[in-house]
């Protein structure tokens, strides 16, 4: 009899534990680069995390206004000196960002291609309204095609850059929010932090542990407000999905998205959604872009030149496609998915 | 000296081990659906509604009014003074982390819980 009530004491004991060995996450969202981001911290006091927060908040505004191709600021300055086909000075910071773009859309044979600004603009999709008209005609977007802008055609010279295109137009949206959530996080390193996560409109990169366990991150299902699939971070990793459920207008029934192809000038429109998880948000972000714009006939030999070995891509037909690292590293939600291991991909 | 276990005893063990059981279930069970939603107004925190309490909120963002909807442990624009109504179009949302947004009028709802599966989600 006393073991028993021993037992039951010592059950109803351990009950009462799990609180205390959590400890706190502090999280603070805030409206900043055109979207939601959601800083997540653990293992800080909450004053530390508040002086955090707001220090990442200055730096996303200043991102914000920096990088935003359409409003004034560096970039917008560095779009309207394109043009004259001319060198001029640019800030070290886009330097890094100009160049790591190039190197990035080189290697995804121009699928990821930041340089059709002309394009994006010709879509209406560079304002925060969407349009509502009818889409570009085949003579429109055949003119801006002609003009192949690429991230090729801009060269450095120390600080200065120079287009041999005048027609470059530089657009850092598939971009942008991987380089600066890249930045933050190196931010929250340099200040000692450990254990964090920075969610920028549904894309993060997360390092460290929430306590003993990691950091469990849902992905989210393209057809359905429902998570599809969980992973579990391993210290420094970033996950990115592109889906063409972002951000789209329809019209006569039909619908079209953001995510332009530049080689047709029109929405991709093979895939449903491509997720990725990399070291690097900035590249997972060209990379998520990249893929999906190649669909499924070429996004293995794209994400093979990328370095990217984590894919998981939901074609039209909603079957998903996984590259062999990734697939144990996926949890799925459901049974009764098609799901199908890239063989080839080594 | 040993001593048998009674009736009794069998009884308070069973009703200690579903005690337990439920204690388990409600705190470390993975209830993914949310209790609250926080509103964020231009960045501000500036409501925690409960999402078993019925509910028309209207609030002023940047643009003009928000109007949310809390039914059933959900939650929803219902109308938005922005013109591409995204917000409207997210539906009901009603799980843990999930985020729905009128980012021209700078109000967005994110729905917490206290026993979330997943620590952020990914979309």
């Amino acid at each position: 009899m006393k073991k028993i009530v021993l037992l039951v004491v010592v059950l109803l004991l351990l009950s009462c534990t799990k609180k205390q060995e959590e400890g706190q996450v502090f999280e603070e969202t805030m409206m900043v680069m055109g979207t939601i981001v959601t800083v997540s911290l653990y293992g800080e006091d909450e004053k530390r995390a508040q002086k955090l927060f707001h220090d990442l908040l200055k730096d996303f505004k200043y991102m914000q206004a920096a990088w935003n191709p359409w409003k004034k600021g560096s970039l917008a300055r560095i779009n309207q000196m394109i043009p004259y086909q001319e060198a001029f000075s640019i800030g070290p910071v886009v330097k890094d960002m100009v160049l790591q773009a190039t190197e990035l859309s080189k290697q995804s044979e121009g699928y990821f291609n930041p340089a059709i600004g002309q394009l994006i603009k010709l879509w209406g999709f560079n304002k925060e309204k969407l349009p509502t008209g009818p889409p570009p005609t085949a003579d429109q977007i055949k003119a801006i095609l002609d003009k192949n802008a690429q991230m090729e055609d801009l060269s450095f010279s120390v600080l200065n850059l120079k287009s041999s295109n005048p027609d470059v137009l530089l657009d850092f949206g598939a971009f942008a929010k991987g380089f600066g959530v890249d930045r933050a996080i190196e931010y929250l390193k340099s200040m000692e932090v450990k254990n964090a996560i920075i969610n920028a409109g549904g894309d993060l990169r997360a390092i460290g542990k929430k306590g003993d366990k990691p950091w469990m991150i849902g992905i989210r299902d393209p057809r359905a407000q429902a998570v599809i699939a969980g992973v579990s971070i391993q210290g420094d990793e970033s996950v990115f999905t592109s889906g063409d459920y972002e951000r789209f207008y329809e019209y006569e029934g039909k619908r079209y998205h953001h995510i332009l192809n530049p080689k047709t000038g029109k929405p991709a429109d093979t895939v449903r959604s491509v997720t990725i998880i990399h070291s690097s948000a900035a590249i997972a972000d060209a990379a998520a872009t990249a893929l999906f714009v190649a669909g499924p006939d070429n996004w293995q030999r794209i994400a093979k030149k990328m370095g990217i070995d984590k894919v998981m891509l939901i074609d039209q037909q909603g079957v998903i496609h996984l590259t062999p690292a990734i697939k144990p590293r996926l949890e799925f939600e459901r049974e009764g998915l098609d799901i199908r291991v890239a063989k080839t991909f080594q | 000296m040993v001593t048998k276990l009674t009736a009794g005893d069998f009884i308070v063990f069973f009703i200690s081990i579903s005690f337990v059981f439920t204690l388990y279930v409600l705190y470390w069970g993975e209830d993914q659906h949310a209790r609250h939603a926080e509103i964020i107004v231009s960045g501000k925190k500036q409501y925690i509604l409960d999402l078993n309490e019925e509910k028309h909120l209207e609030i002023t963002g940047k643009l003009g009014k928000s109007i949310i909807e809390v039914s059933n442990g959900q939650i929803r624009f219902v109308e938005s003074s922005c013109s591409s109504k995204q917000c409207i179009r997210s539906g009901w949302i009603s799980q843990v982390n999930a985020l729905a947004a009128c980012l021209p009028n700078g109000v967005s709802l994110h729905l917490v819980g206290p026993n979330a599966r997943f620590d952020s989600i990914n979309f």
